[in-house]
């Protein structure tokens, strides 16, 4: 496979830059030119993404530079902005394109030709692709390509991108225009906007608009036939206040119960594929720091990361699928009047409620919204809701609280999902009145005619964000998981008396052939081994040192242990609480009455017990609001392209996780005793 | 079918009093489903402008109310876009005399 090296294009590679309206066809166009070979990246310094791929062309290699769906290259917005830069050649670290794939919705000339004049302006070489032939033929709209052509003085190639056809006479269009760049270009007198003495009302648009009316009308003939029709038929029940809404939910469910059913089988794959690593790499690595470091710090860590890959890549999968047959444009448009009272738009609906399968995918789905500053708060605030990380955390503390009482278990539970999303909302409304002040920017959203999607589109799409999340997340998360593997590694301590006691005891049961009490005492030393190196650890001490400020919540300093050990990743929580309390962390999934009972009976060194109910419900709360989670961190600082928003989301979660634990054990202590 | 009760039918004497200041000027959320008219003005802030004016709503160009409500659905150059009624009543338009768009060039309609 060939790599595409972003931001470099070799000496002689000619870039030809796709550029076209939003819902026009273009990154279609550009998925069946380059397939699974395009990268996609940020525009060095800002979040706005760009896709490059290199393909074969007549023999010589053609870079292809997809630039954000655009309306017009005015400039009032970042993508407008590196957009019309990377036209003029401006981006630095990349090369200025020496020929321009303009695709046009021959379905919708006028508007589409608005943005053609900007273009043509510009005086590349352009090859105009007139996308979506079939539609416009089916609709009876005769379009004189050869006249279109002349008017505009660049070559004009039907297509149809969604089925192929077309594509290769643009690929042969292109071929011939990239020959000819060494050739002079023929500059013929084509009449665009500027230099047609246009009558400007002061109204820069105005002119244009004529222009394209005009070029339009000369060039198309036939009267169309019930264009649409079909999208006015359903779009009266899907853009309903009441109706649309209730669709939109039902969509949405099925989607979450698509994910949470699809995806438990590839997680248990992954899970088990790294559990068999670890196993392997504890056989032929001898014991000791070094196969510490492998299985628990690299191998733990890389799994726990790529555990939420199926989550992400289903969710991305469905999300394209919608996105390509137009419907997400309804949701955002039935969403926004009720996503306006927390002072948020419709378009941050989707990410929010993605962040309940995996708050990862959301933040990365969280581009769409337009104005930075509501998808700043929509990325700060999508973390609060409950993501699949975090049931097991909740069903450790259901387990301690409702041992066996279905009803009341699903009641915390929804509790828990309630607070999640309620504060998700209380913050998403104070953001919006304190530091990232003002009203959300109105809606105004094309309602493109509904599509079959690409299935094509959508498996690249999936592969994109998975490939983006895997090289971000990757390397940070191996670090931070070697830190924290270190952190309760050393420094090291001695096996405690009583262990090597229990193991002499062991070994002579052994040597008297009851191997059965053997492996029993074995096993009960070794926990008692593991809980005393981690409690002399780092990461012990930590919990130690953290005990007085934690203690308000309820907690002691072997939860502090946990609660400093999940700090890459909340449902580390539950092993770390089961080798700290001496249950073993393989016992924490495999045998939960053990798990349960030995957790019920710890005590604290005043001899009461640790998990009183206040101290659960406290305990859960806190993990409803904490961070606690690197990934997302990450996915947060490439999204906003620094650390500052990641610290701030940490340290507002933290607080907030912190009052609201506070607040749940005093309240509980008061009310239960 | 799902109703379209929370439409206003064409309120007569805003219509009037509109029509004494300014020609025949109301706001584009005032027109019936259905009724076409000729923007006159765009009065909204500069970043919602631009995108307004990309998508065709600007000064000249003939759009079309498909749905009222907040936010409601204008034809504009053949596409159709969902607009906040925040931003529509900046929008001032003078209806066309016929309910009907006039068929000058290609609509989308049959």
């Amino acid at each position: 496979m060939r790599q595409a090296k972003p931001g470099v294009a070799g000496v002689g590679t000619a870039c030809v830059a796709f550029v076209g309206n939003p819902n026009a066809g273009k990154t279609t166009l550009f998925n069946a030119l380059t397939g699974l070979r395009a990268k996609t990246a940020n525009f060095p310094g800002t979040t706005v993404e760009r896709r490059q791929g290199r393909v074969m062309l007549g023999g010589r290699v053609v870079e292809l530079l997809d630039l954000p769906g655009l309306y017009s290259l005015a400039a009032a917005t970042p993508e407008e902005k590196l957009a019309k830069q990377s036209l003029l050649g401006e981006v630095p670290g990349q090369a200025k394109p020496g020929v321009v794939v303009l695709i046009v919705d021959s379905t919708n000339l006028e508007r589409n030709l608005y943005l053609a004049s900007q273009v043509l302006e510009m005086g590349l070489p352009t090859v105009v692709a007139l996308n979506m032939w079939d539609l416009s033929q089916k609709r009876g709209l005769h379009i004189d390509t050869k006249k279109l052509g002349e008017e505009l003085g660049c070559a004009v190639v039907p297509i149809t991108a969604r089925t192929g056809w077309g594509v290769e006479g643009l690929r042969r269009e292109l071929e011939l225009v990239i020959d000819g760049l060494s050739a002079p270009a023929s500059s013929d007198a084509v009449s665009l906007p500027t230099a047609g003495g246009c009558s400007c009302s002061g109204c820069p648009f105005s002119a244009r608009y004529e222009w394209a009316e005009g070029v339009g009308g000369r060039c198309t003939s036939g009267q169309v036939a019930s264009g649409g029709s079909k999208t006015e038929k359903i779009d009266q029940f899907l853009t309903h206040p009441v109706i649309g809404v209730a669709a939109f939910l039902g969509v949405m469910f099925g989607v979450f119960a698509v994910i949470f059913w699809i995806a438990q089988y590839p997680m248990d794959w992954i899970d088990g594929l790294f559990t068999t690593a670890g196993v392997l790499v504890s056989r032929y690595v001898p014991e000791g720091d070094f196969q510490s470091l492998l299985v628990e710090g690299v191998i733990g860590g890389v799994g726990g990361m790529l555990v939420f890959l199926p989550q992400i890549c289903i969710l991305f999968f469905f999300l394209s699928l919608l996105e390509d047959t137009g419907y997400l444009a309804r949701a955002a448009f039935v969403m926004d009047r009720l996503m306006r009272r927390v002072g948020l738009p419709g378009k941050a609906f989707v990410p929010l409620l993605s962040a309940h399968a995996c708050a990862i995918p959301a933040i990365m789905a969280a581009r769409v919204i337009e104005d930075r500053r509501d998808r700043l708060v929509t990325i700060l605030v999508a973390p609060l809701m409950t993501c699949s990380a975090r049931i097991p955390v909740y069903a450790m503390v259901t387990a301690l609280l409702f041992w066996h009482e279905p009803m009341m278990g699903a009641l915390l539970f929804t509790c828990a999902y309630s607070l999640g999303i309620a504060a998700a909302l209380v913050m998403a409304f104070v953001f919006k009145r304190t530091i990232l002040k003002g009203e959300s920017r109105p809606l105004v959203l094309e309602l493109p005619g509904y599509k079959i999607p690409s299935l094509r589109n959508a498996v690249i799409t999936m592969f994109d964000r998975a490939r983006i999340f895997v090289r971000k997340a990757g390397t940070v998360i191996l670090v931070i998981s070697i830190v924290l593997w270190a952190l309760a590694t050393y420094p090291k301590s001695d096996a405690p008396m009583e262990a090597v006691t229990i193991s002499q005891q062991a070994e002579v049961l052994a040597a008297a052939g009851e191997i059965d009490a053997a492996v029993t005492l074995k096993a009960q030393a070794d926990r008692i081994t593991n809980r005393h190196a981690l409690a002399h650890s780092f990461a012990g001490r930590l919990g130690r040192a953290i005990e007085p400020a934690i203690r308000p919540l309820g907690f002691d300093w072997q939860i502090g242990v946990g609660v400093v050990s999940s700090f890459a990743a909340r449902e580390v929580i539950v092993s770390t609480l089961a080798v700290v309390y001496g249950v073993g962390a393989d016992t924490a999934g495999g045998d939960p009455d053990t798990f349960r009972e030995t957790l019920a009976s710890a005590q604290r060194s005043d001899g009461t017990p640790v998990f009183t109910t206040a101290t659960c419900v406290s305990l859960l709360v806190f993990y409803v609001l904490a961070m606690q989670c690197l990934p997302t961190q990450v996915v947060t600082r490439r999204e906003t392209g620094g650390w500052k928003w990641p610290a701030f989301q940490w340290g507002y979660m933290t607080v907030l996780a912190y009052t609201g634990a506070f607040v749940a054990y005093q309240v509980t202590s008061a009310l239960v005793g | 079918m799902p109703s379209q009760d929370d439409c206003k039918p064409i309120d007569d004497s805003s219509l009037v009093s509109a029509a004494d200041a300014l020609l025949e000027r109301v706001r584009v959320d005032e027109l019936a489903p259905g009724q076409c008219a000729t923007v006159c003005e765009v009065d909204v802030s500069e970043a919602s402008a631009g995108q307004l004016m990309a998508m065709g709503v600007c000064e000249g160009r003939r759009v079309e109310l498909v749905k009222c409500g907040d936010p409601l659905i204008l034809r504009v150059l053949g596409s159709r876009i969902g607009l906040s009624a925040r931003l529509a009543r900046g929008v001032l338009v003078e209806p066309c005399t016929t309910t009907a768009c006039p068929t000058d060039g290609p609509t989308d309609r049959n």
